[in-house]
Order: C-alpha cells, then sequence, then structure tokens
C-alpha cells in the first residue's frame, strides 16, 4: 500500500492504540522513517497522548470520603424509606 | 442479625447480585456498590468540571440519581458504565451553568482547522524536551487547562478513553455513540491537544522549536 503523508494523519490514532493491521502498519511504519514532517507529527502525538495518559487519577481526599460515606448511609436510607415503604 | 457477617458477605458479591439486592429495597447492597466504584466516578467527574466542590456535590447527584433510577438499569452494560452515564451528565449541567466555561459548550462541529495539520508546512519535533516532564507542576497544569479547551464530545471521549482508562467499547457504551464515532472523536481529540501543547512550548521556547 502506498501511504502518503495525508494517510499518517488518519492513522496515527490507531497506531497509537495498536489497532492497525500489521502489513498497513509496516508500510506506515516505512514512511514515516523516510519523512522528517511525519517522524515529528508521530512523535510529539504520541508524547502527547503519553503525557495525558500519566495523569494519576484523581482522589477523594480520605476526610471528605468520610464524609461522603456518613453522608451516604443516612441519604439512601432517606431516600428508601420514601420509595420502598410508602 | 449479624450485621458484620453481612456486611463481608455483600464485600464478595458481585455487582449484578448487589445491583439486584439494592433494587429489592438493599440500602447496604447499594452502599457497596457505591464504595466500590465512588474512586473512579469522582475521578471521572474531576476530569470535567476540575473543581473539587463542584466534583463532591456532582458525586451525590450522582448517587441519588442512580439510587432513584436503579429500577431503570436492565443490566445492558455494567453498572459502572451506567453510572458513569449518570455522572457525566449531572457534571455537564454544572459545567454548562458555570460562566467560565461558556465557551467550550459549543459542540464541536467547527472544531478548528489545526486538527487537520496534513497541510501544515512544517512540523517540530519538540517531543523529547527534557522540560516535558510529568515532574513539572506547570506542564500539569497546561494539560489540565488545555484538556478544558476542547469541545465537550471531544473531551468526554479523551477523559474515558486516555485518562480513565477504559476500552473503546466502554466508552461508546458510556457515551452512548458508535464505536466509529468515539475512536473518530478520540483521533480529533488527541490531534487537538497535541496542537495545544505544541503552542505552549513554542511559546515558552520560542525560537528553539520554530
Ligand atoms: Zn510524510
Amino acid at each position: 500500500m502506498l501511504i502518503r503523508c495525508k494517510d499518517i494523519f488518519e492513522f496515527i490514532s490507531e497506531m497509537y492504540d495498536s489497532e492497525l493491521e500489521e502489513e498497513i502498519f509496516n508500510d506506515v511504519m516505512e514512511h514515516i522513517n523516510h519523512c522528517e514532517r511525519c517522524l515529528a507529527l508521530y512523535h510529539t502525538f504520541n508524547k502527547t497522548v503519553d503525557l495525558y495518559r500519566s495523569l494519576k487519577p484523581v482522589k477523594l481526599p480520605a476526610k471528605k470520603k468520610r464524609q461522603f460515606h456518613r453522608w451516604l448511609h443516612i441519604e439512601i436510607r432517606k431516600i428508601s424509606v420514601r420509595y420502598f415503604r410508602r | 442479625m449479624n450485621t458484620s457477617v453481612q456486611t463481608t458477605k455483600l464485600k464478595e458479591l458481585p455487582d449484578e447480585t448487589l445491583v439486584d439486592l439494592a433494587k429489592k429495597g438493599n440500602t447496604s447492597a447499594f452502599e457497596h456498590l457505591i464504595k466500590r466504584h465512588e474512586d473512579r466516578i469522582y475521578s471521572l467527574i474531576y476530569r470535567i468540571l476540575n473543581d473539587k466542590d463542584e466534583t463532591y456535590d456532582a458525586l451525590q447527584e450522582t448517587v441519588i440519581n442512580a439510587f432513584q433510577h436503579l429500577k431503570n438499569f436492565r443490566g445492558k452494560s455494567t453498572f459502572l458504565t451506567w453510572i458513569s452515564r449518570i455522572a457525566i451528565n449531572c457534571a455537564l449541567m454544572r459545567k454548562r451553568a458555570q460562566k467560565k466555561y461558556a465557551i467550550s459548550t459549543d459542540d464541536g462541529d467547527n472544531l478548528p482547522k489545526y486538527v487537520d495539520i496534513s497541510n501544515a508546512e512544517h512540523i517540530t519535533d519538540w517531543s523529547s524536551d527534557p522540560t516535558l516532564s510529568m515532574e513539572s507542576k506547570e506542564l500539569k497544569k497546561v494539560l489540565n487547562d488545555s484538556l478544558q479547551k476542547i469541545p465537550e464530545k471531544y473531551r468526554n471521549v479523551i477523559i474515558l478513553k486516555d485518562l480513565e482508562n477504559r476500552p473503546i467499547e466502554e466508552v461508546a457504551k458510556t457515551l452512548n455513540i458508535s464505536v466509529a464515532a468515539t475512536k473518530s472523536r478520540l483521533h480529533r481529540a488527541r490531534m487537538y491537544l497535541r496542537w495545544l501543547l505544541e503552542q505552549y512550548v513554542k511559546q515558552v521556547y520560542g525560537t528553539k522549536y520554530k
């Protein structure tokens, strides 16, 4: 398959997720290794997604979590009384 | 009744069983379900709202909403997928009410040209710049701020897929769109974020990456 720069822009996300078929993947890599512009795109694209993927999940602070559990326990019972024991 | 034994038992039960029990009015079962997934729901909402207090409020809203509509949950998706959909809706309602994000409510169909940069003259490789390290607080802020700048329909996809690490099929189910649409939005979101990061790098380093 003849790969043009335009195709790289199309495939780049699937490449990141390793979803390209092997044959296309090889052709794409062949192009990237010979095209400075696509190589730069490939590197900066991967870097961007890597950075986002390395952002850690945000956690509920311990104190807030205890507060949440207390609220949960009371609130659900309150609603339940209204819903199940009319 | 020995409540500690009952609690241990509930902990071991799969989501589906807890859902069934909760539907019959077992509030402890519902509490367990929420506790099992609260971290992921909280994180998901926080990515959208970027504000701790708002996130906490939206979390409570999500839980109440989920409990009240539990009878509508038919188990066609996992409980986490189902409650994530509620969480996203609660978060988006709040976000739309926040004036500061008024711009990003655009539906994204006019996503700027730079997502399609196939005609760009030149692309510089700034990927190995040593300052692009996750140790940098400034970089984290830039990444989070950029996320707030992209249109909602793209942001939801990237939050679920790349930040919350959910499988693509689950992302599609959560957002109620096809897998193909999910992949297409993911692609555009990533391209957009790449471009935004490039603007930051160029702004900081000026001539180095011209
Ligand atoms: Zn090329």
